[in-house]
């Protein structure tokens, strides 16, 4: 009786489940909606380290039900699936709790954490595919469900990004189906096979069978935003900070990527690549939207943009890890999956927590943050090393197998790209920490979310920059404050214009009105202890978390934990 | 039972005409009595058919050819047991929709007559029975449509019924010919029969342009926006969702069983191709620029049907029709029951917002969270997403194209996806869309533009009956208490000398904004009859992917194989 | 042989005509009579089709063409009956005999009929009241308390109308 082949479908419905059931909460019901959240991480967590154990263990995973005639659902958990599928999982139980403070006193929050849960299962869902008919299903309902959550706040800058980012998806996943359906005509159903099932096929399909890579390609690189694709990300930075966290920086790129690696690798085959010609073009346009991203990231001034863009670079990492022929760089390449994902989060969530905290979207105003919010610019600090490629961070283990990678397969132009972007990366995250640790702050905060320390009095000049848009400063006061918009709605301005925001926009929020002594009534008692804090626990612990995971995984790279010896031990089915 | 057949027609058709004759409120009762039965019915012919295959049945033991005969395949029995699905779907929410509404009283025997039509249609083995249910379903839909009571929806029955008259004529001219060339009706045996030649030609011309004319093919579509737009909630959903696919059903039966040894040319399929590609361009764009929902859905469906003549683009291939078969009538079947959910989530938004215009559906997010779930989970189904049924069909469809080489269809199908993602976006987006909550304010709208009023949206007090009561400006009164003689239908005719030349205008603006105004800003939140059926429906069209294989299987029972021209199969009576 | 010949010309010649006037004619009243003449022409096709033999002793006509004129007659009849009762009640509710997308100018601009039917009212000046004969129908004000038989219910403005051709039809 292999109950063990139930393992995939349960952990899809151990989200999907939470999520079905948050959708029916009202609004007011905090407790079941963090109840069932928790449950779910947990419950995950849980059914993850089983299937490592059963995997490691030697067993086969897999369970399907015929679909259509001829097709098949399949659900596999192959190391690879566990890679992607492990990495979901742990971040999605540091970003639910991240949600969870961070959206206090938001409005709709079981639409949004019902949508969020069933993002979670679309993205193990993708993990664990084991055809590629299965790989399209999901992957097609991931733009259904990540498509509320950007649209979330209901305002018209989001609506117009929610829209931008369907046309991308959905044109991509027309693509995506033409190039799956015309394959599958070709070859009848498609399983996900260490080094790939189709180089029995004779040559004269091979014309055809480039189409359909660049098809197939070019379908999962909108998700994975390969330039020039990538259009909808930067827009998509509207949404929350959890949501850019874990979907648009982890979840959502991810599979894109992650699909591109199903391709090369377990449906072509790598070595059947090298022979149809296609690494070469997959890896230069790699190549150029790394550049470009990081190009791109030097010259915004709003944060999560330049994180963005910063997105788009590295995720290309992983695409020209799998189109370098050679072992080592497909180590760098998937294992970059994984260090990618934990540094951008914490990134993400640091970014997410300036914002939260003190009000600020802009890197120009970073000035002295690290001695307002320590914790938080020391996480950032870590995950900006890490992007850059310094050691002991993960980043460094990716770029270095990368490298190693293109030396030995002959590419030595791509170590040059490597370097130039990790330049780049230098260059835009540099002065951040530089302004962050070293600069003074001249003007005050754009607004905090409590009083810093009790007693204080603020107030703003007229010109400052702050939130636009929210309620007004004196609703603010008199109600506990409502969550205020945490992402500004103009389009970011460069880095000059910082005083230049419209005149009579709600410009200043005043909490506590000038001369009050004591806090201003309302607050919940959980802000008014963060004096002690920097800022709520629930914000702070998991970016440090990721933080250290990523110090970690470049620490202990060596050890048989390490994300890089799964990579390793990935790449020996692969060739 | 061996009298199944018939009876799946005869059960509807009686408990109609019971339902004339009882009190209207019992008719809710009878209809699901009806439901009740017919499932009950089904059920043996499912049976049977899995057994062993398609059967016939001889209605009053005449028999071919002197008498009718049923004939029940796997895309009949696929389409009977839509049909149920779907009006058990509709006659829930009509359930609350109705209630307590004089025009529920025309309501629910037409709802019966129309279900008796579809099933003789679908179980039907000759063509001129084709053409009298044809008949019967286009004066039922324009007597439908006209339940909405108002001027537009007036001028849309009877445009619709110009329409469907005139194309019956010419459907039955084109089985003037069939009879010309074979000698025989029953479409069974037609395919043995028939002799190539122009009378063949000209018929399978003038029955498909009769059909293009009932189903609304671009460019004959002209009566069917404003025919499904200004009906009311229910009703559109049915005309969408089930109508449109009764006249597609006889040109499919016409084009894959029928024909198919006639057609030499290569140019008929692919033209009837390139007008669906047309009806799927022409009807998405058009929906794109409507601000009213209703018309917007109602575009949609011009869109979809589209999709379902490009199939006879890809049905030309001499090698086995039966997976492109399978992918129509799946899609067809998904198809209906995303616009029936649709229509009904419509008919509630404008039930509780007081309009259904696109401008002023900011907030309703919030208000009607289900319903706009629904609109969520329905529109993927068009779209073609996983997993829902759409998806299945359309795959299947892709998959067919190409196969067969056929490029420019697969990225029409494609296409035509992203054009469907565009306009159910757009709803979904307004709605979703914060800020301003809904202007519930129905004595502006009623002022500013009336036309926008629908009777779905006017509150009780204005009433929406047809026809209304003698005193105007009160409330429906309930005409139908007591025995049964005491119902009259409400008729004009009632002699009233004074007006016969002068009909009776509408109350002054200031009663209607008056009666209006009596409800509140904060109307109360929509029953939830209407609302759990919506839900229900748009659901069973988006999961109706994972359940797709076993209806796939059924469809290719009795699909007409390439070799030699079958004769009849097993005779059942 | 010309006998059955000349049945399916007539019948052919018949279709024409109403399809041509089913098309081009406004008015719902002219349409449907035209769709009875084309039901005419179908039917007269279909019974030359009947004929067998130019002897009718020898050999009976099919009788099934036959079957099928009458159920087409007995159809055409109750599809005209709805069509008239239809146009009745929407002559009742709208006073127009055409459908919006048929109806000609009106010979006043003011009191031009709306062009679709979801469009905006058209406005009745005082005037109106005046420069029509009585039995022209106005919307302004109800009149007084009659017997209210069918009419729509929702918020159709008030249009008022003169009819194609400046005649005043009932």
């Amino acid at each position: 009786m292999n109950w063990y082949k139930w393992l995939p479908v349960l952990m899809i419905a151990s989200s999907a489940g939470p999520a079905i059931a948050i959708f029916f909460l009202a609004e007011e019901s905090h407790g079941w909606r963090t109840l069932w959240n928790m449950l779910g991480a947990v419950l995950k967590i849980v059914l993850m380290g089983v299937l490592f154990y059963e995997v490691h263990l030697g067993r086969e995973i897999a369970f399907h039900v015929p679909l259509m005639p001829g097709l098949t659902f399949k659900l596999h958990a192959d190391s690879l699936s566990l890679l992607f599928a492990g990495l979901s999982t742990v971040l999605w139980f540091l970003t639910t709790i991240y949600a969870i403070g961070y959206l206090e006193h938001s409005p709709h929050r079981s639409r949004f954490f019902g949508f969020f849960s069933l993002c979670v299962s679309t993205t193990i869902g993708i993990a664990m595919a084991g055809n590629l008919i299965t790989l399209l299903i999901f992957y097609e309902f991931l733009s259904l469900t990540t498509w509320p959550l950007v649209v979330h706040r209901g305002n018209p800058t989001s609506i117009a990004a929610g829209n931008r980012y369907l046309v991308y998806t959905l044109g991509g996943g027309a693509l995506l189906l033409l190039g799956v359906v015309w394959l599958q005509t070709l070859v009848g159903e498609i399983d996900f096979v260490a080094r790939g099932g189709l180089s029995a096929l004779e040559a004269g399909t091979h014309n055809d069978l480039r189409l359909i890579f660049t098809m197939l390609v070019l379908g999962f690189g909108v998700k994975a935003a390969l330039v020039p694709l990538h259009g909808w990300l930067p827009g998509a930075m509207v949404a929350p900070a959890p949501v850019s966290a874990l979907l648009h920086a982890v979840a959502v790129v991810k599979a894109g990527a992650f699909g591109i690696v199903r391709v090369v690798y377990d449906i072509f085959g790598i070595e059947f690549c090298e022979r149809l010609g296609v690494l070469e073009p997959l890896a230069g346009l790699a190549a150029l939207t790394i550049l470009f991203g990081s190009w791109r990231a030097l010259t915004q001034d709003d944060l999560k943009r330049r994180l963005a863009y910063s997105t788009v670079s590295q995720v290309s990492y992983i695409v020209l890890g799998a189109a370098v022929f050679g072992p080592k760089a497909t180590i760098g390449g998937i294992v970059h999956l994984v260090h990618q994902g934990l540094m951008k989060i914490t990134l993400f969530f640091c970014a997410g927590n300036f914002a939260e905290e003190l009000g600020l979207h802009r890197v120009s105003e970073l000035d002295g943050v690290g001695r307002r919010m320590p914790w938080t610019m020391a996480a950032f600090t870590v995950g900006a090393l890490g992007m850059i490629g310094v050691p002991p961070v993960a980043g460094f283990v990716s770029k270095w197998y990368l490298g190693w990678g293109a030396l030995e397969a002959g590419m030595p132009w791509v170590i040059a790209v490597l370097a130039l972007s990790s330049l780049l990366n230098a260059g835009y995250f540099l002065p951040i920490l530089y302004a962050g640790w070293f600069a003074e702050r001249t003007s005050p905060w754009p607004a905090t979310h409590g009083a810093p320390f009790p007693g204080t009095s603020i107030h703003f000049p007229p010109d400052s920059p702050a939130n636009m848009g929210g309620p007004s400063a004196t609703e603010t006061c008199a109600n506990p404050p409502a969550k205020l918009p945490r992402e500004p709605l103009m389009p970011p301005t460069r880095g000059k214009h910082r005083a230049s925001h419209e005149a009579g926009a709600p410009t200043a929020i005043v909490f506590g009105s000038e001369g009050s002594p004591s806090v201003p009534g309302g607050l919940s008692p959980a802000s008014t202890s963060t004096a002690a804090w920097e800022i709520s626990p629930l914000l702070l612990a998991p970016p440090l978390v990721t933080a250290g995971l990523s110090l970690l995984a470049g620490i202990f790279a060596g050890s048989s934990f390490s994300p890089l010896y799964w990579a390793r031990f990935i790449m020996m089915g692969e060739y | 039972m061996n009298h199944a057949p018939v009876l799946v027609v005869l059960l509807p058709l009686l408990a109609a005409l019971t339902s004339l004759l009882l009190p209207y409120r019992l008719a809710p009762w009878l209809f699901s009595g009806c439901l009740a039965g017919v499932g009950g019915l089904l059920i043996p012919l499912y049976q049977r058919l899995i057994a062993t295959g398609v059967f016939r049945y001889r209605i009053g033991g005449w028999g071919w050819p002197l008498g009718i005969d049923f004939y029940l395949d796997g895309t009949g029995f696929i389409m009977l047991a839509m049909t149920w699905a779907l009006l058990a779907g509709i006659g829930w929410y009509s359930l609350a929709y109705f209630r307590g509404r004089p025009a529920a009283a025309h309501f629910w025997p037409l709802l019966l007559l129309v279900w008796a039509a579809l099933d003789n249609l679908f179980l039907t083995a000759d063509v001129f029975n084709m053409y009298v249910t044809l008949e019967l379903l286009g004066l039922l839909s324009v007597a439908l449509i006209a339940l909405a009571g108002t001027s537009d929806a007036f001028s849309a029955a009877l445009r619709y019924l110009l329409a469907a008259l005139g194309g019956s004529m010419c459907y039955l001219l084109g089985v003037a010919m069939i009879y010309s060339a074979s000698g025989t009706l029953d479409w069974v045996f037609l395919r043995t029969v028939l002799t190539e030649g122009p009378r063949a030609a000209m018929a399978l011309a003038l029955v498909t342009a009769g059909l293009m004319l009932k189903s609304a093919i671009f460019p004959l579509h002209f009566w069917l926006p404003r025919a499904h737009a200004n009906a009311p909630a229910p009703v559109s959903a049915l005309l969408s969702s089930l109508m449109v696919k009764a006249s597609f059903y006889i040109a499919l039966r016409m084009w894959l069983w029928i024909f198919p040894g006639v057609l030499h040319t290569h140019v008929a399929g692919p033209l009837l191709g390139l007008l669906g590609a047309g009806a799927i361009l022409y009807g998405s764009l058009l929906a794109l620029r409507q601000d009213r929902l209703k018309l917007l859905i109602a575009y949609s469906t011009v869109a979809q049907l589209g999709y379902l003549f490009v199939f006879f683009a890809l049905s030309m291939h001499p090698e086995d029709v039966t997976p492109a078969l399978q992918a129509v009538v799946f899609f067809a079947l998904s198809h209906a029951f995303a616009k029936a959910a649709l229509f009904m989530g419509a008919g509630v938004v404008q039930r509780t917002l007081g309009h259904d215009s696109l401008d002023r559906l900011a907030g309703c997010a919030q208000r009607l969270p289900q319903i706009v779930f629904s609109f969520g989970v329905a529109g993927v189904s068009l779209i073609g997403l996983p997993p829902s049924g759409g998806f299945v069909g359309k795959y299947l469809l892709i998959d067919t194209a190409i196969r067969e080489r056929q490029w420019f269809w697969a990225g029409v199908l494609a296409v035509g996806g992203l054009l469907a993602g565009a306009y159910v976006f757009k709803i979904l987006a307004r709605a979703m869309a914060d800020g301003l909550s809904p202007t519930f304010a129905p004595h502006l709208a009623s002022i500013t533009a009336p036309s926008h009023v629908l009777p779905d949206g006017a509150p009780k007090a204005a009433g929406d009956t047809f026809p209304a009561p003698a005193t105007v400006a009160t409330g429906p009164t309930a005409p139908t208490e007591g025995p049964t003689t005491s119902f009259t239908p409400p008729t004009t005719s009632a002699p009233d000398p004074g007006i016969s030349r002068h009909p009776t205008p509408a109350p002054p603006a200031a009663a209607i904004s008056a009666a209006m105004t009596a409800v509140p800003a904060e109307a109360a939140p929509p029953d939830r009859g209407l609302v759990w059926s919506t839900w229900t429906l748009a659901m069973t069209a988006f999961l109706l992917g994972l359940l797709a294989l076993h209806p796939l299987q059924m469809i290719a029972i009795g699909a007409p194989e390439t070799g030699p021209r079958l004769p009849g199969s097993e005779i059942l009576k | 042989m010309t006998t059955l010949l000349w049945y399916a010309l007539v019948g052919v010649v018949l279709l024409a005509i109403g399809f041509a006037s089913l098309i081009l004619t406004p008015g719902i009243l002219r349409k449907i009579i035209a769709l009875n003449i084309m039901s005419s022409g179908t039917f007269l096709i279909l019974v030359s089709l009947a004929r067998r033999s130019p002897d009718p002793v020898t050999q009976a006509p099919d009788p099934v063409p036959q079957a099928m004129v009458l159920t087409g007659i007995v159809v055409s009849v109750s599809a005209t009956a709805m069509g008239l009762a239809f146009l009745l009640r929407y002559y009742e509710a709208t006073g127009r005999l055409a459908l919006p997308e048929d109806d000609l100018p009106a010979l006043d601009p003011a009191k031009q009929p709306t062009g679709s039917p979801d469009g905006p009212p058209a406005t009745s000046s005082g005037d109106a009241l005046t420069a029509l004969p009585p039995h022209a129908i106005l919307r302004e004000e109800p009149l007084p308390a009659t017997g209210g038989s069918s009419r729509p219910t929702s918020g159709e403005a008030p249009t008022s109308t003169v009819l194609p051709g400046g005649r005043h039809r009932p």
